[in-house]
This record gives C-alpha cells, structure tokens and sequence, in this order.
C-alpha cells in the first residue's frame, strides 16, 4: 500500500474540525502550512487534457505533470505569456510538449494557490508513520478569490501500512469520502467557469435520421458559426495561428454546406451568404499562407544547400515584416461593420423558423435521404474525376487541385452527417477519403508554395547583395520542392486506385447509394 | 545507482554517524537514498526511530523469508528509506560463510534496488570477516573515517592489505578524518600527517562535537535540529567533497 490516497471533506466540515477530531485518537505533529502559487496551462483545444497531463506554472517555471499531480514528467523555464513548445530550452519538456502541442500556443486556464497543513502520525517512538495534508485551492476567477477544493491527501510511509490503514478507517469513519486525484484538476477548473476539453475543432453534430432537411442543415451550420465565432476574437490578440485556421475551417465548412446541401434554403439568401462568406475567405487567405510559410522555416531552411542556408534570411525578414501589416489589415476586416453585418444577419437567419417556399424544394425532405443523396453524387464524381487523370499520359496539375477541391467537399460532407450512419463503416470510408486527401494536399502544398515563393521573388525589393543572394536561395527552394512535387504525383496513381478499388467503391455504394437503408 | 559503504575495521570512529548525516543530506539533495543499517549494535536504525525486529528470521539477507523491499522502512524525511538493522546480522558472518558464493550475497541482496534508489549507504560493522567482504564485493566506494591517532595509519596499511591480498581492486577507497579535536596538538599535528602520508584522503574535516553525541538523545541527524552548527556544516562539506570527488557532480 505504497500509494496515496485523497479523502473529499464533507461541506460542513472544516480543517480545524478535522485536527480535532484527529488529536483526540493520534498523536501528531502539525507542520508550518505553506502557500503555493501556481497557474495552469494548456492549449486552446486541450490537447494536453487529452492526453491526461497538466502543465503548472509557477513564477516563469513549468511541470508537466499527470492530471493527479502524482508524476513529474519534466520541467523548464519560460518567461513567455504565451509560451511555445520552441520557447522552452531544448530538453525533457521541450521534447514531451513538441509532438503533443505542435504550433498551438499554451495559454493560462486558471490560477490560484493551494495551502497544504501537514499533520504527520507518531507512533511512540515519535517516529512519523502517515503523513496527512490538507490542501485547499483557491483560485482567481472572474467573481474574485473562490474556494475551488479541499482534499485531504494520505501518504503512507513505507513500512507502516497498518498505520495507515488504521487512519485511513478513522476518516472513513468520519465520513469523509475517498475520491481520484484527478477530481481536483476539473473542480479547479470549473471554479473558473471552465469544462475540460470543451473546446474542439472537430464537428459533432447529432442529427436525426427523420429530422427535416432545412433544419438539420441549420443545426449543422449553428455549430459551425459558434466555432467560428469561439476563435474570431482571438485572431487579432494573435496568441498562435490555430485559431486563424480553425475560423477559416469554419468558413470553408459553411460555404461547403451552402453549396452542396442543395435547395434547403431559398435561393437569394444561399446566394448572399455565399457571396459573404467567400469575403472572409479572401479576407484571410494571404494571412494564412504567410503562416504557413513562416511555420514550415526550419523545413525550407533544410532543404537548401548548407553554403545558402543564411541566404534565406531576407525573405523570412520580409515575410514577419509582410505578416505584421497583414494581420492588421485582417484583424480591421473583420471587426468592420461589414463583418458584423454578416455575422449578426447569419445568425438571425440560422435561428428563425423554418417556413416551407417554393425555391426551396428539399427544405422539408428527411435529411438521411438528402445527405445520402448530396454524399453519393459528390463520391460519384470524385471517382470521375480520379479516373480522368488516371488515363491521361500527363494530366495537367489544374486537374488534380480541381480533384482536391471536390475531396475537401465530400469529406465535409461526411462529417456534417456522419451521426446519421453507422460508425464504423463510416469511419473506415473517412479513413480511405483521408489518405487520398494527404496527397492530393501535399502536392497542392508543394505547388502553392512555389507559386508562393515567386510571388516573394517578385515582392522583395531587389536592392542589395543580400536580396539578390535571397533570390538565388529561392531558386534553389523552388526546385526542391518541384521535385517533390513531381514525386507526389506519380504517387496519386497508387494513392487513388486503393481509395476506388472496387470494395470500396461497394462500401460506399452499401452506404450512401440508392436503395441503402 | 551507487553503492556508498562507511567502513572501519575499528569501533568508535564516527562511522555512523558519518553514514545518518551523509544518508540524510544525500537525500535532502534529491537523491533517492536507501541507508542499510548492517551494524548488529543497530545505533543508525535507533537514530531513525525505527525499531529493529527482534524476530531470528534476517529476512533477505541471510535466510529465505521475506524479500528486502517488504523489510524496508520510510524514515520521516523525503527520499530517505531505512534497510533496519537485524537481530540476526549478529550471524551474518556465519550464515553468509555457509552458502556458496558467499562473498556476492550483498551484492545480490540489493541488486533488485537498482531502479529505486540513486545511492545506497552501508553502515558496516567494525569486522574484517565475511561481512566486511560482502560489503566491499558490494560497494563502489568505502568511506573510512580516520581518529587522527598513531595508530591509524598502521591499521589503514593493514586494511589495505587485507584488500590488496582479496584482490578487491573494483571498489575505490576514501577516507576522511573523523572526531578531530582541534584543542589537542597531537590532533592537529596527526591531522595534517595523515593526509600526507596516505592517499584519498578528503580535504573535510568532522570535528569531536558534543553536538554529533547528542543525536542519540534527538534521535535526528545532526543538520535537523543542530543546522547551524559547526558539525553540521562540517557534514555537509563532506557531503559536498563525496559529490564531487566520488559521484562526479560539482
């Protein structure tokens, strides 16, 4: 019994309460209290809670620790708000953070302080034989310092199990409750107003099979505005680039459902918010490249020859400098009267009642049917599509993004109605669509960055040794990456037979075709 | 892990005492340390308040029974666990002879400890004898505390024999001068001879303190409820020396 266990104290029972109680069986020691200031981190998307590990700050060092607080898994130091995993020196905590937290910044949930009374056991040789400490955390939330939790912690010492069998009775008899370790992470939380991993940029919306096709296109597009509208306000404060991404995995997701979930919704108000929604499209598409290019610098700079690796650095000078000015541009955008507009008018749109009109014929049909329908055509067409650039001697490469495209759209549109078939099959079928979407999305990368990069050629002013020098790296650049480019695409044709081989094709027929139940 | 053993063929020189306010400032660094109280007289176990069995049964050590880790004992500070002394390691000598491999037993007793702990101290009984083979077969260091008298060269040559002759040359001998009294010439004059005349001795001097004798009655390690005092500061330059010279950590 080597292992420490916690007790939650009634309501009405306090520490004073409890030391009484125990001084009148056992004889202890009671140790100055100490006071521990600490904050809590994590990612946006909880991608550490996800993992059942916490990240604590205290003054500029932080642990990663367990969600019970039990194991240590390492430590460093930051000064940083908003530290990155690059931010930590290299070492245990850098390594650990990196493949768990990737671009996403970490962020601070909660902070507070905990006060632990130690009472140590003595048998009578006054030697310590269990150890009790009481904790209580209170934390700094929005209505000022709130008690979060108490919980008292019981270590054995080795060697003396019965002793602590014996105490660990005693509070059950009190009536005190034992509990998890990892209780305390999500009271803390709460006390804040927060639920661990509430936030996530996946989809998941719960539709019924008979529910009517207008308003089970509503409820999916409600969700998908409140996501946009979760990481909308963060994108100006610019704490990482995920919450510019995840808005505009939003954005596409809703102008997929505008298009493709066909004649739910009268025809002026799909077109109009169509039409807005492409403006926040294009309001950040030059944004995200820059991040895109700016994420992957340790790649570029890999891939040049070593006697140019320093040559690239104007262009990345340039691309910060570019970043800056173009966030601001973004950040004006959409909070622009005209941005607002679009959201307080979505909104207001999503959530009145849905009436029967005449251009919206599939707005009352049972939505399985329709998302069968819109799934299998879009399917249909992928397979077209991919055998079309499987017979041609040298497809052009306009073919295979147009291919991406109508990927994306199906993918989309499987996710949207995925709670309306059956996991499984489902789930292999997005599978399959997602190695296809792997390297149709390589080879786009490979090509938007060339583009990219003569873009930044012909954008840098061309003064100095130093730019003429950066020109010659991106040279260089470009050629790498038309290499892999080339490669990407002989690996389509293996990529894609496995995605139309005839059981899969079946697979999808069984589930989204005509006559599929 | 490290095998750390105070070891003296004489009695009386300071050897426990070394070995609690080592065991204690090693594990008030943050090493995981285990202190192995091999000493029938069994004075580290009463330091620690740890009541040594009275049971004939030297569970893992000599005899079958028990394995160690159930025998072992948290003490009251972190990272510092106790192996208590045993009735029985006054037959350790005997039982150890009886079986084959006589000399390896140690070893093979705190073997499974490998993972758990940073640095195991021995405190040995003031024999040469079996036990003290076992010790030495089991340690990477012997720490030998030095009473600056005449005598302690002649019997630090004879130690080193006796090693020499068991062709122990895998472990590393230190030594260091104990119960030093500053007030007595012969002392100070031995003091400074010793560290010329045999090799590995230590630069930290543990003085003759009232305050060392007292930990019988504290029943604590003198840095615990003596900090400020010469001793104990005394230890923890010994401590810091050991750290350095024999662990490799400045």
């Amino acid at each position: 019994m080597n292992n420490v266990q916690y007790f939650s104290l009634p309501t009405e029972y306090d520490r004073d309460q409890l030391f009484q109680d125990l001084r009148e069986r056992f004889d202890l020691l009671v140790e100055k209290p100490s006071l521990a200031q600490w904050s809590l981190y994590d990612t946006f998307d909880w991608r550490l809670f996800h993992r059942s590990l916490k990240l604590v700050r205290v003054a500029d060092d932080f642990f990663l620790r367990d969600l019970a607080g039990s194991r240590d898994y390492a430590a460093a130091s930051s000064s940083q708000q908003f530290p990155f995993a690059w931010d930590f020196p290299n070492g245990a905590l850098h390594e650990q953070l990196t493949p768990i937290i990737d671009m996403r910044a970490l962020m601070a949930l909660v902070g507070g302080e905990t006060r632990s009374t130690c009472f140590r056991v003595l048998n009578e040789d006054e030697k310590t034989v269990v150890r009790l400490t009481i904790c209580e955390d209170a934390v700094a939330a929005e209505e000022g310092i709130t008690q979060a939790d108490v919980r008292v912690m019981l270590q054995p010492v080795r060697g003396y199990d019965r002793e602590a069998r014996t105490v660990a009775q005693f509070l059950d008899d009190l009536g005190l409750e034992t509990r998890q370790a990892e209780e305390s992470y999500a009271a803390i939380l709460r006390a804040n107003n927060l639920e661990p991993g509430s936030y996530s940029a996946r989809l998941a919306v719960k539709l019924g099979p008979d529910n009517r096709s207008g308003d089970a296109t509503r409820t999916i597009m409600r969700a998908l505005l409140e996501n946009l509208e979760i990481n909308l306000p963060y994108i100006a404060q610019d704490i990482d680039t995920e919450f510019l991404h995840d808005f505009r995995v939003s954005v596409r997701r809703t102008r997929t459902a505008l298009s493709q979930i066909k004649a739910v919704f009268p025809v002026a108000e799909t077109e109009r918010f169509k039409e807005d929604f492409r403006y926040f499209g294009d309001l950040s598409n030059l944004l995200r490249d820059l991040d895109v290019y700016l994420l992957k610098e340790d790649v570029y700079r890999a891939m040049l020859p070593s006697s140019m690796e320093n040559d690239i650095d104007p262009v990345f000078d340039f691309l910060h400098s570019r970043r800056a000015h173009v966030l601001t541009e973004v950040a004006n955008g959409l909070a622009s009267q005209k941005s607002q507009k679009i959201l307080r008018d979505w909104d207001a749109f999503l959530n009145q009642e849905a009436m029967d009109c005449p251009d919206a014929p599939n707005a009352g049909r049972r939505v399985a049917d329709l998302a069968r329908e819109s799934i299998y055509r879009r399917y249909r067409r992928v397979v077209k599509e991919g055998d079309r650039i499987l017979q041609h001697e040298n497809p052009p490469d306009e073919w295979l993004h147009a291919l991406r495209i109508d990927c994306k759209k199906l993918r989309y549109l499987m996710e949207f109605f995925a709670s309306l078939f059956p996991a499984k099959g489902h789930r292999k079928l997005v599978q399959q669509l997602k190695r296809l979407q792997d390297n149709l999305g390589d080879f786009n990368d490979l090509s938007v960055q060339q583009d990219f990069l003569l873009w930044i050629a012909e954008e840098m002013p061309v003064s100095s040794v130093n730019s003429r020098r950066a020109v010659l790296a991106i040279g260089s650049l470009i050629a790498t990456l038309d290499q892999r480019q080339r490669k990407e695409k002989k690996n389509f044709a293996g990529t894609f037979a496995a995605f139309a081989s005839p059981p899969n094709r079946s697979r999808f027929k069984e589930l989204y075709g005509k006559g599929a139940s | 892990m490290t095998v750390l053993a105070l070891y003296s063929n004489k009695g009386g020189v300071g050897k426990t005492a070394a070995a609690v306010n080592l065991a204690y400032l090693a594990a008030q660094s943050g090493k995981r340390t285990l202190i192995c109280d091999l000493d029938p007289q069994s004075s580290a176990t009463f330091y620690f308040r740890v009541k040594p069995r009275l049971k004939a049964s030297a569970r893992g050590l000599s005899k079958g029974g028990k394995p160690i880790d159930k025998s072992i004992k948290g003490t009251d500070y972190d990272n510092l666990d106790l192996l208590p002394a045993d009735f029985t390691h006054r037959n350790l000598d005997i039982s150890f002879a009886s079986r084959k491999d006589s000399l390896g037993r140690l070893s093979r007793v705190l073997d499974p400890l490998q993972d758990e702990y940073d640095l195991i101290v021995l405190d040995s009984p003031p024999t040469i004898n079996v036990v003290a083979e076992n010790i030495i077969a089991a340690s990477d260091h012997l720490l030998v505390p030095l009473i600056p008298t005449t005598l302690s060269v002649r019997t630090h040559e004879q130690l080193m024999q006796f090693m020499d002759s068991r062709k122990r040359d895998t472990v590393d001998v230190t030594c260091f001068r104990s119960m030093v009294d500053r007030r007595k010439k012969m002392h100070r004059e031995l003091s400074e001879s010793i560290a010329e005349e045999i090799d590995g001795v230590l630069e930290s001097i543990i003085p003759f303190a009232s305050v060392v004798e007292r930990m019988g009655i504290r029943r604590e390690p003198v840095p615990v409820f003596a900090g400020r005092s010469k001793a104990a500061q005394a230890y923890r330059d010994l401590w810091a020396e050991i750290e350095e010279k024999l662990l490799g950590q400045a």
